[in-house]
This record gives C-alpha cells, sequence and structure tokens, in this order.
C-alpha cells in the first residue's frame, strides 16, 4: 500500500510537470478548450431559435449541459487504452513488465495521476468559469451523494473499459480500425455532444442498453436534475453492472494475455 | 557455488500468422490466417556465476530477445525452466523485477521533457527503495559517472553517452543482483563506448553485480566479458571463453617474420605463403596447427630477427561463426 501510495505522489507531481514544461503549448490547449465551448454554445442558441424551452429543456439547462459536458470530459478522460496499444505496437511493453507492480494496477495510478493533474490544470479553473460568467446562473443543479456516486461510477467504468481494450492489444497487435469506428459511436451514444433526450426513441431505448451513457450521459443527467428519483437508482444499476462487466474482463483478458504474449521488436 | 543465472533446455515456441503476398492473401489471411509455428528459442541450458560479465550473441531474430524476456519474467517459456537469484522469474515477475535491473539501449525508461532526479525519484517510489541506499546510491553515481552535473538538466537535453550512463544508474539504484544490457553501447562515438564500458567494468567490480551483456559489438565483448553465449536460430551454438572461442574457431593465424637476410619461404602443406619478398615473410595457417609444429619450420628457413602472431580478429570469428 506504501509503494502504491508513494508511486502516487510522485506520478501525480510528474504528470503536473510535464503538462507545464511548454508554455505555449499549454495555453494553445487552454485556448482550444474556450473555442470549442464557444461554438457549441453559439450552436445551441442558433438551434433553439429563441424558443425558451425544447422538449422540456431549456436553452440555460442546456448552455450549462454543454459546459459542464466538457469538463466532465477533460476529468474522465483516459489514455490507458493507446498507452498499451502504443507500448504492444512499439514494443515498449517490455519494460513495463519487468517491475515490481502489476500492470494493471500501475496503469490506475497513472490514470489517477493523470486525472489529478487535469483536475488542477483544467477542471478547477473551468468551474470558476463557469461561475463567474453565470454558465449555471438559472439552472438547479444537483449536487447530492447521487452525482458524485454516478461521477464515480462514470470513472471507475471508463478506466476498465479502456483497460479491456487495451488488453485486447496483446492478442491481436493491432485494432485501431476497430477501436476508431467503436468511438464514433460511442460519441454519438455516450450523450456527451447531444444530450440522449433529444434522441428518437428508438435510438434512445438502444442507447440505454449500451456502457456509454453511462460513462457521460447517466452523471451529468443526474447533476442537471434530469433524472430524479428511484430513476437514478435504475441507472446507477446499470452503470454499475457495466463496470462489473468491465472489471471482469480486463481481469480475465489480462491473465490470460500473459500467457500467450508476444513481444514486438528485438 | 551456486549458479545466480540459470536455464535448463529452455525453449520458446510461438504460433504465428503467415502472411500470403498480394491483395488477395491478404484478403485471404483476414479469413482464414495461415498459422505456423516457430521455435524461437530451443532447448537452451545455461548457468552464470554471481559476479560474472557474460556476453551473449546472436545476429538479428536468433532469439536472443526472447531468451531474455524469459530470464526476466516478461515470457513464459514453452518448456524448460530459468531461475534468477532463487526465483522462477516468470512465475513471480514482480518479486524478480526487484533482483534485476533492465537497461534497453533502444529504449529510455527516463521521462523525456523531465529533469533526470524526476526519474530517479519515481524509480524511488515504485521500488520503494530506502532512503539510506538511494542516497548512497546516488552520490556513488555522481561521484564515478558524472551523474551530479546532469541531476537538474531535462533528459531530452543529454548527450546520448549521458543519457546511457544515467539509464544504467536508475537500473542499478534498487541495488539490482542480475544486470541485463540490451545493446548499451548502440549508437555511440569510440570515447562515449569507452566511458560506457569503464563504468560497467566499475560497477561489476565494486557491486558484484552479474551482468547479462546482449551485443552486437564485439569491441564490447572483447573489452568486458570473459565467457560468451552464442545463439544462432534459437539454439545454442558457442558457450564458453573467448579465448577458447578464438582457438575453437578461429584457426586462422598469421605469422609476420623478419629474417636477417632473404631466403626461401617454408614448404609445407599446411602453411599458406601470403608474402615472401627478400627478408619479410608473411604466412597463414588456417588449420589447427600447433605452435611447436610451426615453430621449427619457420626457424629452420633463416634467422629470425623478428617475428609475430596475430590471432584472429574476434569479428572474423564471430562472422564466421554466424554463416556456419
Amino acid at each position: 500500500m506504501k509503494q502504491l501510495w508513494d508511486y502516487l505522489k510522485v506520478s501525480c507531481k510528474i504528470e503536473l510537470e510535464n503538462q507545464l514544461v511548454f508554455r505555449s503549448n499549454f495555453f494553445v490547449s487552454i485556448l482550444s478548450v474556450v473555442i470549442r465551448v464557444a461554438m457549441l454554445l453559439a450552436l445551441w442558441s442558433a438551434l433553439y431559435q429563441g424558443k425558451t424551452q425544447v422538449d422540456g429543456i431549456s436553452l440555460a439547462t442546456m448552455k450549462c449541459y454543454t459546459v459542464v459536458s466538457i469538463v466532465f470530459e477533460l476529468f474522465i478522460a483516459c489514455n490507458v487504452e493507446q498507452s498499451v496499444t502504443g507500448k504492444v505496437k512499439d514494443g515498449s511493453i517490455s519494460m513495463m513488465l519487468t517491475r515490481p507492480a502489476s500492470y494493471p494496477v500501475t496503469l490506475f495510478i497513472e490514470q489517477l495521476a493523470n486525472t489529478f493533474q487535469a483536475v488542477v490544470v483544467w477542471v478547477i479553473p473551468y468551474l470558476l468559469v463557469i461561475l463567474l460568467c453565470g454558465f449555471a446562473r438559472g439552472v438547479q443543479l444537483y449536487l447530492g451523494p447521487w452525482f458524485w456516486a454516478s461521477a464515480l461510477g462514470a470513472y471507475l467504468l471508463m478506466f476498465f473499459y479502456q483497460l479491456f481494450f487495451g488488453m485486447i492489444a496483446f492478442w491481436t497487435q493491432e485494432i485501431s480500425g476497430f477501436l476508431q469506428a467503436r468511438d464514433a459511436v460511442m460519441l454519438v451514444f455516450s450523450g456527451s455532444m447531444v444530450p440522449l433526450w433529444f434522441f428518437p426513441e428508438k435510438l434512445f431505448a438502444l442507447a440505454q442498453y449500451l456502457p456509454f451513457q453511462a460513462m457521460y450521459s447517466v452523471p451529468l443527467s443526474i447533476l442537471i436534475g434530469k433524472i430524479t428519483g428511484p430513476d437514478i437508482r435504475s441507472a446507477l444499476l446499470v452503470q454499475l453492472g457495466w463496470l462489473l462487466g468491465f472489471w471482469l474482463l480486463s481481469q480475465l483478458c489480462w491473465r490470460k494475455s500473459r500467457r500467450r504474449m508476444i513481444v514486438n521488436g528485438g | 557455488m551456486n549458479p545466480i543465472l540459470s536455464a535448463e533446455h529452455l525453449t520458446k515456441r510461438f504460433t504465428v500468422v503467415v502472411g500470403r503476398k498480394g491483395l488477395a492473401g491478404a484478403v485471404g489471411n483476414l479469413f482464414a490466417p495461415t498459422k505456423r509455428e516457430i521455435m524461437a528459442v530451443n532447448d537452451i541450458s545455461f548457468s552464470v556465476e554471481e559476479g560474472e560479465i557474460v556476453g551473449f550473441l546472436g545476429p538479428n531474430g536468433a532469439g536472443k530477445s526472447t531468451t531474455i524476456k524469459m530470464l526476466t519474467g516478461i515470457l513464459t517459456p514453452t518448456s524448460g525452466s530459468a531461475e534468477a537469484a532463487g526465483l522462477v522469474p516468470y512465475q513471480r515477475p514482480r518479486e524478480n523485477a526487484r533482483n534485476i535491473g533492465v537497461v534497453f539501449g533502444q529504449r529510455s525508461r527516463l521521462w523525456w521533457n523531465l529533469p533526470v532526479q524526476d526519474s530517479f525519484e519515481y524509480t524511488k517510489a515504485l521500488y520503494q527503495i530506502p532512503e539510506g541506499v538511494f542516497r548512497e546510491n546516488l552520490s556513488y553515481f555522481s561521484e564515478n559517472f558524472g551523474v551530479s552535473e546532469i541531476m537538474t538538466k531535462p533528459v531530452r537535453t543529454l548527450s546520448l553517452g549521458q543519457k546511457m550512463r544515467t539509464e544504467i544508474a536508475m537500473a542499478m539504484l534498487h541495488n539490482p543482483r542480475i544486470l541485463y544490457l540490451d545493446e548499451p553501447t548502440i549508437g555511440l562515438d569510440v570515447v562515449g563506448k569507452n566511458e560506457l564500458h569503464q563504468l560497467i567494468r566499475r560497477i561489476n567490480a565494486d557491486r558484484w553485480v552479474t551482468i547479462l551483456l546482449l551485443t552486437h559489438d564485439v569491441l564490447d565483448i572483447e573489452r568486458l566479458c570473459r565467457r560468451v553465449m552464442i545463439i544462432d536460430k534459437g539454439s545454442m551454438i558457442w558457450h564458453g571463453g573467448i579465448e577458447e572461442l578464438k582457438r575453437a574457431k578461429g584457426m586462422e593465424k598469421h605469422y609476420h617474420v623478419l629474417y636477417e637476410s632473404p631466403c626461401d619461404p617454408i614448404q609445407e602443406p599446411f602453411i599458406q605463403v601470403v608474402q615472401a619478398e627478400g627478408q619479410r615473410h608473411h604466412y597463414l595457417c588456417t588449420e589447427d596447427v600447433p605452435m611447436e609444429v610451426i615453430l621449427p619450420r619457420i626457424l629452420a628457413v633463416g634467422k629470425v630477427v623478428d617475428f609475430t602472431v596475430n590471432d584472429p580478429p574476434l569479428d572474423q570469428v564471430m562472422r564466421r561463426i554466424y554463416t556456419e
């Protein structure tokens, strides 16, 4: 435990430093998020065409959802899958496997460190901007325990989901084509770009069975009060189900892959 | 004494998909891949004593890397077994990792954009190196190998030589008993190579660390190892001392003789006369003929003023072994 705690501390420090090495790069990436927020806000204003409500959602709520979802995306961002597939492809995975810590555990620590960096550098500044610019004005936000539980669930789900696909790379060596297709589906069905409640009924029903909505839509909908009461419990159960599923799958893949792995390169 | 590193009939087979040629073949591969078994490592046995530096050689694709991956616990052998510092590496890879240091010349463990000290601290946390041991090792490497002046420099600004020294220092921070060096001198210039050779010899002597050195560079072997293992196509083709290797495999010996006055060259079936102009004679013997047979013949044809015997250079020996 002490090893993991020390490891987490030093990883957080390194991730943060790494992010701040190149100043111009840092400022440009801040700018890019600002531009994205501004574009999406303009888009929703245009789509509402002066109406105050569409499908029972006010423009103010919609704008709030947009801004919060971008911040949430920064919080939940995970590059475990990319990190593993890249290392398998160029063979540097062998260096990760000669460490005195289990590889999946190492990856989780790295992910925590990454999130620490994201929260300090991105999430906190943006939350301040949201409050200062009044994006949350006139919107009733729910910040109770159910929201935090769903955010934590989404975070863990995202990690094990990516870990699972990363582990598949041990078998297949190359799955980037498949992953691109999957990400396109994810962009639509996670509700991070367009809220799921605007979907046609059948697509909405389909989205409920996919894991993607449990990563973005569930916590965000709870936050802005779109899901309430007993619906929260069932949404969290679905999320928990996916979480356990991907946890099991990733563990299984990891055990198996250690035995049949081929390492690239000399 | 028990060996610190050993392998018994170590074997690794892989199943690979055989790529077929052309578009039709590529499409065919998608649906009905042709599989083939390849024998990457075939029945290798050896042992290494504590404190030795052993060279591990072989042409590209000979199975060196696969062997090392089994010894370091990354891959599980198909059959046979290995033991490193009292552990079976692939059964307990994490415990094994504490006993070994691994340096790959072509891959870095350092954080590219950050000062060297950050990478060291990272290693300290990961390996749970006690503060005292960490400080001691840090001062050892600072004093001996000039690591102190580069501690605050970002890794990307280091020269290749500095980087390799730093990599080795980092791999030694947790006091491993076995150090695996995979092409540590790759890309270094003469000075850099020389410095690295000194460093490796020094840590071997001071720390009593056992070193397995994978390399293509014959100079590394000549400077550092007393014993080599050579594998090709997955099998061990030579295992023993370098001098014995030269004797057994490099039978080409050159004799340069300076006689007091011009004389006729030796006439023997086992000696080739490369040059015999006046007093200077150059003979070549490609068979394993003992010195006591050749020497009298050389002395018989004239009065000798100067005489040198050249052993075959190691790279020539290697070339011969690889092409045999």
